[in-house]
């Protein structure tokens, strides 16, 4: 019995998202990928014309989305939790010339979390124009990437990898 | 340390050298055996199967994956991003493109190539 709820739990989310990209990208064709056994991952095809991304869903972990020079095996650049951020990202995607998904930059995020440069920084309590110019010239100081990372719900984390080590590089002050 | 693209060229050159299994699961071993030594020799990220997000490092086929090919029972298809893995009963391995480009098509031990099975 919990195993069909599982499996009908998890078809909800697939099938919410359909409803948003009827929605948000009412021209695109959709496509689902349906696992073999009940907790399997789904996949699911969204293209306009030739602008097209692949998107596993694993329940209970969400959605994942490649980034164009995935090759085989590889797992996804970016993941969303939700049905609704991840419609969000593929309207932002299928907006773009391209459609390819190749990196995300900060004003993507901003957007993607639906505030404007001058709503972002006083809700991060920095100036507008240091928002503008990370997003123009990638110019930030770490503590205004934090802060503004930090006021859109988010924790911002920043890794070293090394040949033998990888480590995290904490943002507050060495102290000793 | 090699690209990508050098790494998947090598990893298909050397399953398609390699001696064909005889079974499906024999087949998947193949894949993974193959896969994750040439990204332990080449790619220099950590084997981390269960991390999924993109760390460089491509992995073999995995269960939860796994899908059903419509009126072929002697056939199963492994999902990923940009291609299809077909494993035949007797070992036979396609991996194909989503457009349909075939990567690779190494018969099973009995000869029989993936689409060959349930003709």
């Amino acid at each position: 019995m919990q195993g069909i709820f599982y499996a009908c739990n998890m078809n909800a989310t697939v099938e919410r998202l359909k409803q948003l990209l009827t929605v948000s990208l009412p021209q695109s064709r959709v496509k689902v990928d349906e696992p073999k056994q009940a907790g399997g991952n789904y996949w699911v095809d969204v293209s306009i014309g030739k602008k097209r991304h692949a998107l596993e869903y694993r329940p209970g972990k969400g959605f994942g989305l490649f980034h164009e020079d995935a090759t085989y095996g590889e797992g996804p650049a970016e993941i969303y939790r939700t049905a609704e951020r991840t419609a969000k990202r593929l309207a932002q995607l299928m907006a773009t010339s391209s459609g390819k998904a190749i990196h995300l930059g900060m004003k993507d995020i901003r957007e993607l979390y639906g505030h404007s440069q001058v709503t972002l920084a006083k809700k991060a309590g920095v100036k507008q124009p240091a928002i503008s110019r990370f997003e123009k010239r990638g110019e930030v100081k770490l503590s205004t990437l934090a802060a503004t990372i930090k006021a859109l719900g988010g924790t911002l984390e920043v890794r070293a990898h090394f040949e033998d080590a990888d480590v995290p590089i904490s943002l507050l002050r060495s102290k000793g | 340390m090699l690209s990508k693209t050098k790494r998947l060229r090598l990893f298909i050159e050397q399953l398609v050298s390699a001696p064909s299994a005889s079974t499906a699961d024999g087949a998947l071993d193949l894949i993974a055996r193959v896969l994750n030594g040439v990204e332990d020799q080449h790619s220099g990220v950590e084997n981390n199967p269960d991390a999924w997000k993109n760390d460089g490092r491509m992995y073999p086929p995995k269960e939860d994956n796994r899908r059903e090919v419509p009126d072929r029972p002697s056939l199963r298809r492994y999902r990923s991003a940009k291609h299809n893995t077909f494993i035949g009963l007797n070992g036979s391995i396609r991996i194909q493109d989503l457009d349909g480009n075939i990567l690779l098509d190494k018969p099973g031990s009995d000869g029989r190539k993936t689409f060959d099975l349930d003709a």
